[in-house]
């Protein structure tokens, strides 16, 4: 790509970061440009449900390092909020426009809030950027109720973190089992009895009718109108891709933004790519299934890949394996591979009663993924294992 | 010289320096041990294990 161009990214965060050092790394000397909605320099969100929370680590020290020589002209607290293809024109909310050679969508995703009523109370709270960690860390003081709305990660990560900090913690969800969505009701079932242990209560399979209080929560009500007393409430029920801005721009919205294998955006004319969790691509290695992933590893991969992808002559496929991890209490929680409901589950090292082992996840072809709680050292080579065995079925070898 | 250095208070471990860098990064039992000083025609592949730390904790010099 010669140097007169101008390579737009979209989206201040790890994905959008990592596609502008991967075209530094490639050699591109053109201008880069990046957009992002919060008013701060990309910084890694992980911590933020957890020692951010404990404040086992300062909120300053989420910051990734920037090298000197990464020359990005940065255009922060400026979310983006339309794109025309045919001008190849993005244009921000405080009235610039940026006219792009490449433009590389990596808008992550949004937290999403329930028609609840009651959810603008004071005290209702969600989880996603620097500036929610940072009032929700406010609001756990040790004696106080916390309420969770939903049992996946987030909700069951950040359980953890104010059960440490001495917060009663009660999670509800509509479905049967924690985190089961990943893990499987065997594995969900295991990570429910720690959280109780620790002294999380449970109302699963609850819906919950509103949030009550008077300027600010002082409950939730469920459906059967029992009310759970609360000082302040997360609501963690899942994210939807930050695609708003983009809706007339003529690009293809399915669930994120609607890719090639290659990570380049349908109707984008080769000219547009997308990256992280806002990106919905076939994955070669599993059938050419459209995925989108709200994974940190993901994001990290694919925003280089989709980047390059833009100033390649033959883009390749985008073939990762599957990866994310969660530390709850002392346990390190960390899972490759697709594991399907009704896989079967072996474990192959440690045993579940010393909650120290590696589990494989099974089906008739071989292992579809592998689940590890506190033994990270097995992992490394699972990685290469079936990162492996994904490059080949896409390739058909 | 290229200097490691890995905030163990930070380390989860995740293990990506592990499968990136092999070499300079290993498990030993349970416990991360490394390289402190490893020679300069390595320098890449330390800083791609850096940077595919999830918690930030290895910084090379």
């Amino acid at each position: 790509m010669p140097e007169d161009q101008h390579f737009v990214v979209v989206g201040a965060s790890l994905a959008g970061l990592r596609g502008a050092e991967a075209l530094r790394a490639a050699g591109y000397k053109g201008r880069i440009s990046v957009v992002g909605d919060e008013d701060r320099l990309p910084y890694n969100r992980p911590p933020l449900s957890k020692k951010i929370l404990t404040g086992e680590q300062a909120i300053e020290e989420v910051s990734f390092p920037l090298a000197d020589d990464l020359g990005v002209d940065w255009h922060l607290g400026a979310a983006a909020t339309g794109l025309d293809i045919a001008a190849q024109r993005v244009t921000l909310a405080n009235g610039t426009a940026l006219v792009y050679d490449r433009l590389l969508i990596a808008t992550g995703v949004s937290p999403i809030m329930p028609q609840i009523p009651g959810r603008d109370l004071d005290g209702v709270h969600v989880l996603r950027d620097f500036a929610h960690a940072v009032k929700l860390r406010g609001a756990l003081t040790p004696g106080r109720s916390l309420v969770i709305l939903g049992a996946g990660f987030i909700g069951c990560e950040v359980a953890a973190s104010a059960r440490q900090m001495g917060l009663n913690v009660t999670i509800v969800d509509r479905l049967a089992w924690p985190m089961n969505r990943v893990m499987g009701p065997e594995m969900a079932g295991l990570f429910r009895t720690i959280h109780e242990e620790q002294g999380v209560s449970f109302r699963m399979e609850a819906a919950v009718a509103a949030f009550r209080g008077e300027g600010k929560v002082t409950g939730v009500e469920l459906a059967g109108g029992e009310v759970i007393p609360a000082d302040l409430v997360l609501v963690g029920v899942g994210s939807a891709p930050a695609t708003a801005w983009l809706r007339d721009s003529g690009l293809v919205l399915q669930n994120g933004v609607v890719c090639d294998a290659a990570c380049l955006a349908a109707n984008g004319g080769g000219k547009i790519a997308a990256a992280g969790d806002v990106a919905a691509w076939p994955h070669l290695g599993y059938g050419a299934e459209v995925m989108r992933m709200e994974h940190w590893t993901n994001a990290f991969e694919q925003g280089a890949a989709a980047a390059l992808a833009l100033i390649s002559d033959a883009p390749e496929p985008y073939l990762p394996l599957p990866s994310f991890w969660s530390d709850q209490y002392s346990y390190k929680i960390q899972a490759l591979g697709r594991p399907k409901v009704d896989d079967r589950i072996e474990v192959v090292a440690g045993d579940l009663e010393s909650r120290k082992f590696v589990a494989e996840y099974r089906d008739d072809a071989g292992v579809t993924g592998v689940l590890s709680v506190n033994m990270p050292a097995r992992i490394a080579g699972y990685r290469r294992d079936l990162g492996a065995a994904i490059r080949q079925r896409a390739t058909g070898l | 010289m290229v200097k490691i250095h890995v905030d163990m208070s930070l380390c989860e471990f995740h293990g990506q320096c592990v499968f990136i860098a092999p070499k300079e990064f290993r498990f030993e039992g349970d416990d991360l041990v490394y390289s402190e000083e490893v020679d300069e025609e390595h320098r890449a592949r330390v800083e791609r294990a850096a940077k595919a730390c999830p918690q930030l904790a290895i910084k090379v010099e």
